[in-house]
Formats: structure tokens, sequence, C-alpha cells
């Protein structure tokens, strides 16, 4: 009984590793993502997009930044936290970092429908870049929810 | 990263060590893994030295990693191909759009695309720059639709088709203060509101149509197109002053004006 115990608590940890690394795999897309949107907005540069076609719209419109911070830096260095705090998880086990990684993905995706929203009734335009971006952080919370199921079995 | 096995309870562990561990009956998963986290510090201390090694190698290779990866996205997205670019080229074309002063010694070339907000933004500190010193330098207009703007191209035709009339700049004026305007309409829609410009700038209406769809204009936006993407431009506006890309554009007329006088006081 308590060799099962171990079993099932060994695979519940595995399962936490591997969604760690998905954390890092996701989290380092939309990094790429929001860093190039960054680069391009310091540049003062338009985007060429494909797909959903009015990145300009979106990514010149007033809800582009906050005060004189492009939304898009904010993105970076939320993914790239995300990173971190995944990376210490791998490498120390610590489970408190899994709490603050998980709510930082709630954070992240309570913004990110802010976002969305804004795109659709507001703008009235899609921008693939923050379309991506969005699906990245939706991804990470969901793993976040799963983790915190699996956590509590 | 640390993945070592987990660590099964063996005989020389301390007295706390396995009552922490068989106190794990009970326990949650995740106050099990801070045991865990326990247990790998205690085992893994008598090779601790090399256990630090690895952990400094894979944090310095991550943090590498992204330092690279940024500095990848900054050099990827900018810089322009070395083996196409043109380099110190604009000579005014022939067939080319040019405004202030043809035999100036600084020439400032504006890759752009109608439908694109900044382009408009940067137009109207052109059209200041030319005004104030149109003395000093040649601006060079060429067109760069974006294909993701539907109807940027639609617009750079027109303004080439007004151009066969002699009246390019009074619709490449009227394109960029009308932009908001025409920018999101249907292609259609665009196409009509290009005909009433063509009215309501006293143009042949018939002669505009036909230009419009000319082989020879469309090749003339595509040609300008393909000359920008071997030049390095990847988005609009791009600008190049004598050759050189400007790579922090200034924001203002003031900061445009001071670049301009600046390159000119090199010259001298």
């Amino acid at each position: 009984m308590r060799d099962l115990k171990r079993l099932s608590s060994k695979l519940n940890l595995n399962s936490i590793k591997f969604i760690t690394a998905g954390w890092l795999a996701v989290s380092l897309i939309g990094f790429v993502d929001a860093t190039y949107l960054t680069i391009q907005h310091y540049r003062g540069a338009s985007l060429d997009c494909y797909v959903l076609r009015d990145c300009e719209e979106v990514t010149t419109s007033q809800y582009a930044t906050i005060g004189s911070v492009p939304i898009a830096l904010l993105g970076a260095i939320y993914y790239l936290s995300i990173i971190l705090f995944s990376a210490a998880y791998l490498d120390t086990k610590r489970s408190r970092l899994l709490t603050i990684i998980s709510i930082l993905t709630l954070l992240g995706f309570l913004v990110s429908v802010i976002l969305v929203y804004l795109q659709i009734f507001v703008i009235r335009a899609l921008c693939s870049y923050c379309i991506l971006s969005a699906l990245a952080s939706t991804l990470l919370f969901v793993m976040a929810l799963v983790s915190v199921r699996i956590s509590k079995k | 990263m640390n993945t070592s096995p987990k660590r099964k309870p063996r005989s020389g562990d301390t007295v706390s060590q396995q009552s922490t561990q068989r106190s794990g009956k009970q326990r949650r998963p995740l106050q099990q893994e801070e045991e865990l986290h326990q247990n790998h510090l205690a085992e893994n201390g008598d090779v601790g030295g090399t256990r630090t090694i690895k952990r400094v190698t894979a944090w310095s290779g991550l943090l590498l990693g992204l330092v690279f990866l940024v500095l990848g996205l900054i050099y990827f997205t900018d810089n322009p191909e070395p083996e196409t670019a043109v380099r110190g080229f604009h000579p005014v074309p022939a067939d080319g759009w040019f405004l202030g002063n043809l035999d100036a010694a600084i020439t400032l070339v504006k890759y752009s695309d109608y439908q694109c907000p900044r382009c408009a933004y940067y137009h109207l500190i052109v059209a200041q720059l030319v005004k104030e010193l149109g003395d000093e330098f040649r601006f060079i207009f060429r067109h760069f639709p974006l294909r993701s703007h539907a109807n940027a191209k639609a617009a750079a035709t027109a303004a080439e088709s007004a151009g066969r009339q002699g009246k390019f700049w009074e619709m490449h004026d009227l394109l960029f203060s009308q932009q908001e305007y025409w920018a999101r309409k249907a292609q259609t829609e665009a196409f009509e509101i290009f005909l009433q410009y063509a009215t309501s700038l006293n143009l042949d209406v018939n002669q505009f149509q036909e230009d419009f769809t000319s082989q020879e204009i469309i090749d003339k936006v595509n040609g300008d197109y393909q000359e920008g993407r071997r030049a390095g431009v990847r988005s609009t506006p791009t600008f190049f002053l004598n050759g050189q890309k400007i790579m922090n554009k200034p924001p203002t007329y003031e900061g445009f004006k001071t670049l301009i006088l600046e390159t000119k006081s090199q010259l001298n």
C-alpha cells in the first residue's frame, strides 16, 4: 500500500516536472514573440505580419503602451520570469516556486483576456503576434491548473 | 538542471530523515517535494563541488542563451542581407519621385506604405522638412506596400497613376491625410474612394483607371518594393540618409532637422 502511495507520488512529481518543462518551452515562445514586438516598438518600425493582419492598428493604438512603457516589454518581462522560475524549480524542486508560477500565470491569463477583449471590441483589429502571446499565456495558465490539481492529489 | 533520481530511505539515514520520509504517508505531495529537495541537498552533500559546477553551468547556459536570443532577434529582424544590400545607392531614378533640391549633396530616401499609421506620421515631418530645409537636401519617395495592408498596394498604384497626369504629390498628400478613412475599407470600396480622389484632383478619371491597371505601374511599385528588400528594408517607414539606413528614427521634426544639418556639416 505504501509502495503504491510512493509510486503515485513519484508519478505526480514526474508529471509536475513535465509541466515545468512545458512552462519553460511555452514561455520561451512567448518571450521571443514579446521581445520582437518590444524591439520593433523601440525602433519605431511597422510590422510585416501574417494571418491576422492588423498588427499595425493594434501596436500603434493607445492601448499598446502604459504611459511610455510598451505592453510588449511587460510581456517579455513576464515570460522571462516564468522561464527563470521554471528553471529554478527544475533545479531546486522547491514547491513554493510552483505556487509563484501559478499565481503569475493567472495574472498573465487575466491580462491576456483584457488585451484580447480590447482587440476584438475596442480596437476592432487582431494582431497575430498578440494572439500568439495570448495563446501562450492561456496555455501557461492551463498547465498551472493541471499542476495544482496534480499537487492536490 | 538537477535531474538526479529520487532517493529511497537507506539504513544509513539519520533518524530524523527516516521519520520525515515515513510520515509522508499523510503528507501532501508538495510537502513531500520539499522533503525531496532537502534529501537532494543532503544526498549531494558529498559531491557538492560537482553539483555546484553543474548548476552554475546550467544557469550560465540558460542566461547566456537568453542573452544571445535577444541579440539574435535584434540582429536578424533588422540587419540587411550583406550579399544583396545595395551600398551607397539612391541616385534619383528617371521615374522616381523627389522633392527639395535635386542638386543637394544630401539625399533622404523614405520607403513607405500609404496604409501604415507611422508612415502618415512621418509624412508630416518630411513635409515640414522639405518646406523649411528644402534647399539643403533632396527627398526621394519609394513604395514599400506591406503585404499585411490590404489596400496599401492599390494606394501606391493610385499615387503612381495620378503621377502619370502630373499629380503624384497631390495624391500622395491626400492618401496620407485621409488614411484613416480608406485604410480599413474593402478593396473595391477603397478603389472607389481613390477614384473620388482622382476626380477631386481634376484628373482624367478614365485615364486614371486605365493607368491603375497598367502593368508598367504595377511593375514600378513592385520594383520599389524589391529594391527596398535588397537594401534591407523590413518595416515601414524606413529612411536612408545618404545611403545609410537611419537605425533610430528621430520621432520629431527637430530631431530630423538636426540629423540633416549634422550630415551637412560633416560633408563640409
